[in-house]
């Protein structure tokens, strides 16, 4: 009985033990990422947060940290709205843009067979590879009076001969639209594949056309993709600072360049600090109000 | 509790200690790397080449002046690193957020003022350059931050052939932008285009009256819709391609594209053209001045001097070295010095005009 007894003690606690070092190890585990993720995410949002309160001497660049709500009342300016409203919109458009084009694009896809699919996939995942910036760059060029581009829709009369495409908000849509494609593209062709063939088959026994099959079918179960996309063509591209610095010739600013400016342009870094964390704090909010879309990403993501 | 230890626990402890430590050494060491500065460059005499920091504009030295200059004198070495774009505010943010990144820095006379007032730059002794008797005394006493180098303008430059008669003024340049709609570029330069807005309303190029520069900025704002782009070089490229008629672009552009096409001129407004003096200005907190003395002495050698010239196309300040200044650069109205030309040289005025002049250039980049 005692040895039942012993028996039974050591097991206990050999249960005990298999139990505690997953809690201590997992804990130990994750130190150090949590600690970069401190030092290396939340560290600089706090800092951020702390700079939007200062105040800088024009003269030596010097910050006076403090409780100085100047730089938060200022995103009131016409300015700074200007910016953020022109960047709203320019992202709705390139976003839409993109779900237009991004929608057939994955479709015909994942209705292609196996070797296409897959050079279709790379046609489109490989430009990815490629420089940002040399992509946009590239596009100063198409764009330009004797560019490709340019002559293409002089060919077929849709500007004149000679005309400058660049240095607009046509051609900043244009960069955005072909920098982001891809990343709407993809998820959706991702929620695509994922439709079992034996519901378009039922689609089609109950009589459906192929247009009301994708309608009816084919679209709603794709949302998740579409939001996915959504998500991550948007909340880049409302910060985007590049393509506009590249294709806008500095006379169409996005909130991007604005808060480049304030940082790097005219060095006051706690306005530009208010502005951005201003517009993560907008992003966050769009974030939340759609959490409830954003879990259907799961198996998409 | 960790005691009583199962069969795996003593090797599973160990790899999370090592993994940990592994983990804390390699956060440490991004974290040093993160904080760490180019020492490899920073080199102090004695130990190693010393390396001078230079800030400057992509490509503004002769072409093989730095090679020469380090084969001459072993040991020390020159680091270039791009300035920034965007005008005297950008120029001043970067130098102050990076103080004791860069030894020395090519200014113009507003930004050394503006720095100077901030305490950023070092003092400059001009017994420790000889060479800078080749500069004329005026430059010189208009330049006391350091060496003066070059002389820059701005003015018009235009396709005769498509702009048969050019605006003799810059009030005349903005009436016509109608006319030429997304055809004209501006420099994405804040001092020099709120410089061209003031002659046009009969103000002085320096203003620091808040009611003249708003009258500048509406006025900019009201022609933004009719540019093409203001833009931060190559502002000549527009005319040399036809998809520009006229650019407001500065004398050294028109040396760099007036041989590609001899359509393109350069004009003179009547109200005058807005100039700076620029040149070789040593930093805060530079340990190497007495280096600096020697490259800055270098570069003013007249032979050195001329190879500048004719690799960046700016006006020269030194007479001395006109003999090896190319022809076509010696000879053109827009680059050589005319001591009776009509130049509204830009100064610092004060930081609260300089606070003015920022929140306003903010207004119109964003309008």
């Amino acid at each position: 009985m005692a040895n039942l007894m012993k028996t039974a003690q050591t097991k206990a606690k050999a249960a005990a033990v298999r139990r505690l070092p997953p809690r201590w190890g997992g804990w130990l585990l994750a130190v150090p990422p949590m600690l970069f993720t401190l030092l290396f995410f939340l560290a600089p949002l706090v800092l951020l947060m702390i700079y939007s309160f200062g105040k800088i001497d024009i003269l030596t660049f010097e910050i006076k940290f403090g409780w100085n709500l100047g730089n938060w009342a200022a995103l009131g300016n016409g300015v700074y709205l200007s910016g953020l409203i022109r960047s709203l919109v320019l992202t709705l458009v390139s976003t839409v843009l993109c779900a237009v084009i991004g929608f057939p694009t994955a479709l015909a896809i994942s209705r292609a067979s196996g070797r296409i699919q897959t050079v279709l996939l790379l046609a489109i995942i490989v430009p990815y590879w490629i420089s940002f910036v040399v992509r946009n760059y590239a596009w100063l060029t198409l764009l330009g009076p004797r560019g490709l581009v340019t002559r293409l829709l002089t060919a077929v009369h849709l500007t004149g001969p000679g005309q400058d495409l660049r240095y607009t908000t046509g051609a900043i849509l244009v960069g955005m639209v072909s920098s982001y494609l891809p990343l709407m593209i993809l998820p959706i062709f991702v929620a695509m594949e994922r439709i079992d063939p034996a519901v378009l088959d039922a689609a089609a026994d109950l009589g459906l056309t192929a247009l009301a099959t994708v309608r009816r079918v084919i679209l709603p179960l794709s949302m998740p993709g579409f939001i996915a996309g959504i998500l991550l063509v948007g909340i880049p591209a409302t910060g985007e600072y590049t393509i506009p610095s590249i294709l806008g010739g500095g006379k169409t600013l996005m909130v991007g360049n604005i808060i480049h400016d304030q940082f790097l342009g005219v060095g006051d870094i706690p306005v530009g600090s208010a502005i951005a964390t201003a517009l993560m704090g907008l992003m966050l909010v769009l974030l939340l109000a759609t959490r409830r879309r954003v879990r259907q990403l799961e198996d998409v993501l | 509790m960790s005691s009583l230890g199962s069969p795996y626990s003593g090797p599973l402890r160990s790899s999370r200690r090592s993994f940990l430590t592994a983990g804390v050494g390699l956060a440490g060491a991004a974290l040093l790397a993160a904080c760490g500065s180019d020492d490899s460059s920073s080199g102090s005499a004695g130990a190693g080449p010393t390396t001078l920091n230079f800030l400057n504009y992509p490509d503004w030295i002769g072409k093989d002046e730095v090679a020469k200059f380090e084969a001459a004198n072993p040991g020390m070495k020159v680091k270039q690193t791009a300035i920034a774009d965007g005008g005297v505010a950008a120029i001043s943010a970067q130098i102050a957020q990076n103080k004791g990144a860069f030894d020395f820095g090519l200014l113009g006379g507003v930004t050394a003022a503006r720095l100077k007032a901030g305490d950023l730059l070092s003092t400059f002794d001009p017994s420790t350059v000889p060479n800078l008797k080749y500069i004329p005394d005026n430059f010189r006493k208009m330049f006391p931050w350091g060496i003066p180098t070059d002389l820059g303008k701005i003015g018009l430059g235009y396709r005769a052939d498509l702009v048969p008669t050019p605006p003799a003024s810059w009030k005349e340049l903005f009436d016509a932008l109608p006319d030429h709609s997304g055809k004209v570029i501006f420099p994405d330069y804040d001092r020099d285009v709120l410089g061209i807005a003031l002659l046009a309303l009969d103000y002085s190029v320096n203003s620091a009256d808040e009611g003249e520069l708003n009258k500048a900025r509406d006025l900019v704002i009201t022609a933004k819709p009719h540019l093409k782009a203001f833009l931060s070089a190559n502002q000549g490229s527009g005319l040399a391609d036809g998809s520009a008629v006229m650019t407001v672009f500065y004398d050294y552009s028109y040396g760099s594209v007036a041989g590609e096409n001899a359509t393109i001129k350069w004009s003179a407004p009547s109200e005058g053209l807005p100039a700076y003096i620029e040149g070789w200005v040593p930093l805060v907190d530079s340990k190497k001045l007495a280096q600096l003395a020697t490259f800055m002495d270098w570069h003013l050698q007249p032979e050195v001097y001329g190879d500048f010239i004719n690799a960046t196309f700016a006006s020269y300040l030194m007479p001395d070295a006109e003999s090896h200044i190319a022809a076509t650069i010696k000879d053109d109205p827009a680059l050589k010095y005319d001591p009776n030309a009509n130049l509204q040289f830009e100064e610092f005025t004060s930081a609260k005009g300089e606070e003015i002049r920022t929140k306003i250039w903010e207004e119109i980049k964003a309008a």
